[in-house]
């Protein structure tokens, strides 16, 4: 069965990212890989492109019998074509869409596949009446992390660490918060906040004034400061306690790699692909008050959004040992069971 | 719209469809008319851009050269490709609606990276050629081979040479005086020290044609293949770099001295014919404009040639 797939895949920021596994695991899945052609879209006018192996095969190669349309990537841009047996939209969204053309055009698509419930939810919230496929998880190729050495002096700390910004939906306040009113300078901790925002620095000291909870600033936790989300994989190796409580997060590649590397994951509750699993972080729904001209949904955002009460209570579970070596062995299986369950998806999307 | 295009493109049977290019114009309306007439797709000018007028010449005006207000509101599905003159504003902006709708660039260049870009006699250069040397297209489509050389690409860019096509011959009906691009303002020939009573801007009244532009442009070819012998001022040495093997081979003839010292009476437009006549020159042009331009036909299965290449190719960004 003939595959033409189109999404970002030669960028190299997340979009690029995702689109590239799932490439990857399109082929991995394909009984015939001379049935497969793929092109390329850019969305970020600043990303170099990458590619390599076959893929610059299917590239080159013509589609002589359209079967199946895959294409990846935001709403507006996906655009329904009858020359082909089966459309499929592969997007990922944050908000309601109210744009009503763009719901139209999503409605034509044969199915539509998003990689959480929570996204699924937001499209048919949003009145789109076509099949709706759930991934449940991002594609990701598990075996690529590679890291740099980072100079960080953390002795024998027991380490968090996390990708934020200044910006609310990175739950950076719920996240200093939380650490903050967990531990003090006197427990043998750190956090390890990977951000490119060169004003985090005073944008923390800012938060301890307001909290105001020690005389003295010295008497606050460590927390450690590396300029660029990209050396995360660093963590992955050598840090301990992956936080993914963003809102509206989503089971996304640091995720992924974080259990992969055996990490204890404290996540969003929304995140519904751990079985029995004790770290997950209480979450609630809230109507951001900031909607402006730049929402580029137009529409109210409605966040997930986690409870600093629960997040703190699973930074000292963690913190403790509470059940670690038992997690270790269910987190690895766990990912393995994840990256399956993908591949398996993407065979049912192709097939049915 | 360019996922319609891409997906257009995949698809096997779509070989032979009507192309919709978009050109961004710099004067070049011969040439452009030239594609036009050639080639059977679809081909797009702005209206105007800053202000500007991108088509000089409604009464040439062919049947598939089309207008529009807005990239982001045309009638048709969607745009193939783009295509731009030299490496100055029009480029950049070629460049930027590219990168924009992801569709391919190709690039046309007359000028050398010498002398960068084309400009007339005593104009300033405005560019570098570090700064210029730098922008290119998917495809680089060049006049000559010496245009072709002096420019270096990254790999992932085509240098080919498409000859222009041979122009149109012009019979000079009344040959009284010497004749400059009717496009050039007068305010410009003044400033140069030009007499207007010696200038005709009417191609009917050319006894000789005084090219003040630094490349090899159309109207330059449309007189040596009318029989008008051609006349250059004295530019600077790498300023006629691009004109150099004409003036050397007596192809053209270069003024020794200051424009205003030169022509300066009705006798010195037929002295320079008859100079003219006497070494040859006619001759020798018309002979270099049949071994440097190339038949239409060829001209169209060029340019049709790398204009199904260019669409057919996937748009990557880094060329």
């Amino acid at each position: 069965m003939s595959v033409l797939y189109i999404g970002p895949y030669r960028q190299t920021d997340s979009w690029g990212k995702i689109s590239k596994a799932f490439l990857d695991t399109l082929v991995f899945c394909s009984k015939d890989k001379k049935e497969i052609s793929c092109r390329n879209i850019w969305y970020n006018h600043s990303i170099d492109s990458i590619i390599n192996g076959e893929i610059f095969t299917f590239e080159k190669r013509k589609v002589s019998n359209p079967e199946i349309l895959i294409q990846h990537g935001i709403p507006n841009n996906l655009v329904y074509n009858g020359k082909f047996k089966k459309n499929i939209a592969i997007t990922s969204v944050e908000h309601n869409i109210k744009n009503t053309g763009w719901v139209t055009s999503l409605n034509l698509f044969d199915t539509i596949a998003v990689f959480s419930e929570h996204e699924k939810q937001i499209l048919r919230d949003s009145g789109v009446k076509t099949e709706i496929f759930n991934f449940d998880t991002y594609p990701v190729g598990l075996t690529n992390i590679q890291h740099k050495n980072l100079d960080i002096q953390l002795k024998d700390k027991k380490t968090f660490y996390t990708a934020v910004s200044t910006k609310n939906s990175s739950s950076v306040n719920q996240i200093l918060s939380a650490y903050y009113s967990t531990f003090t300078s006197l427990d043998n901790v750190a956090l390890i906040l990977y951000s490119k925002d060169k004003d985090l620095a005073s944008y923390i000291n800012d938060f301890k004034e307001k909290m105001n909870l020690y005389s003295s600033k010295k008497l606050y936790p460590m927390i450690v400061i590396i300029p660029s989300e990209n050396e995360i994989d660093w963590s992955h190796k050598f840090s301990d306690f992956y936080i993914n409580v963003s809102f509206n997060s989503k089971p996304d590649i640091n995720f992924l790699k974080s259990l992969h590397q055996n990490k204890i994951c404290l996540c969003l509750d929304n995140i519904k692909v751990l079985d029995d699993y004790d770290y997950y972080v209480k979450s609630y729904y809230e109507l951001s008050v900031n909607n402006n001209e730049s929402n580029f949904y137009k529409h109210d955002n409605y966040f997930t959004i986690p409870s600093s009460a629960d997040l703190s209570k699973k930074m000292k579970m963690a913190f403790d040992g509470y059940r670690i070596k038992e997690n270790k062995s269910l987190l690895s299986d766990c990912s393995l069971k994840i990256h399956k369950s993908f591949i398996d998806k993407v065979e049912k999307l192709i097939c049915t | 719209m360019y996922i319609e295009k891409i997906i257009e493109n995949a698809i096997a049977d779509n070989l032979d469809r009507r192309l919709n290019i978009l050109i961004i114009n710099e004067y070049e309306d011969e040439y452009v008319n030239s594609l036009c007439s050639t080639l059977n797709h679809n081909f797009y000018l702005f209206n105007n851009l800053d202000g500007n007028p991108q088509w000089f010449n409604p009464q040439i005006k062919p049947y598939n050269l089309n207008f529009i207000k807005d990239i982001n509101n045309i009638e048709f599905k969607f745009l193939d490709l783009i295509l731009t003159f030299r490496r100055s504003e029009s480029y950049d902006l070629a460049k930027k609606i590219s990168m924009q709708l992801n569709i391919n660039l190709i690039c046309i260049d007359d000028c050398s990276s010498t002398i960068c870009h084309r400009r007339l006699f005593k104009t300033p250069k405005q560019l570098s050629t570090e700064q210029c040397i730098k922008k290119h297209g998917l495809i680089n489509i060049h006049h000559n081979n010496l245009v072709m050389k002096s420019w270096t690409y990254g790999e992932e860019s085509i240098n080919m040479i498409i000859p222009p096509p041979i122009p149109q011959r012009i019979d000079v009906k009344n040959p009284l005086s010497i004749f400059v691009d009717p496009k050039i303002p007068d305010s410009y020939l003044l400033s140069i020290g030009l007499n207007k009573e010696f200038i005709t801007k009417d191609i009917n009244q050319a006894m000789i044609y005084l090219h003040l532009f630094n490349n090899i442009d159309h109207l330059l070819l449309t007189c040596m293949n009318s029989s008008i012998p051609v006349i250059i001022p004295n530019f600077s040495k790498e300023d006629f770099f691009d004109l150099e093997y004409l003036l050397k081979n007596g192809i053209i003839i270069g003024l020794p001295d200051e424009l205003p010292n030169v022509i300066k009476d009705y006798d010195t437009c037929k002295h320079i014919y008859e100079l003219a006549i006497q070494k040859n020159v006619v001759e020798r042009a018309k002979h270099f404009v049949n071994s440097y331009c190339c038949e239409t036909n060829t001209f169209a299965k060029l340019w049709e040639n790398t204009l199904r290449y260019a669409s057919e190719t996937n748009y990557i960004r880094g060329y």
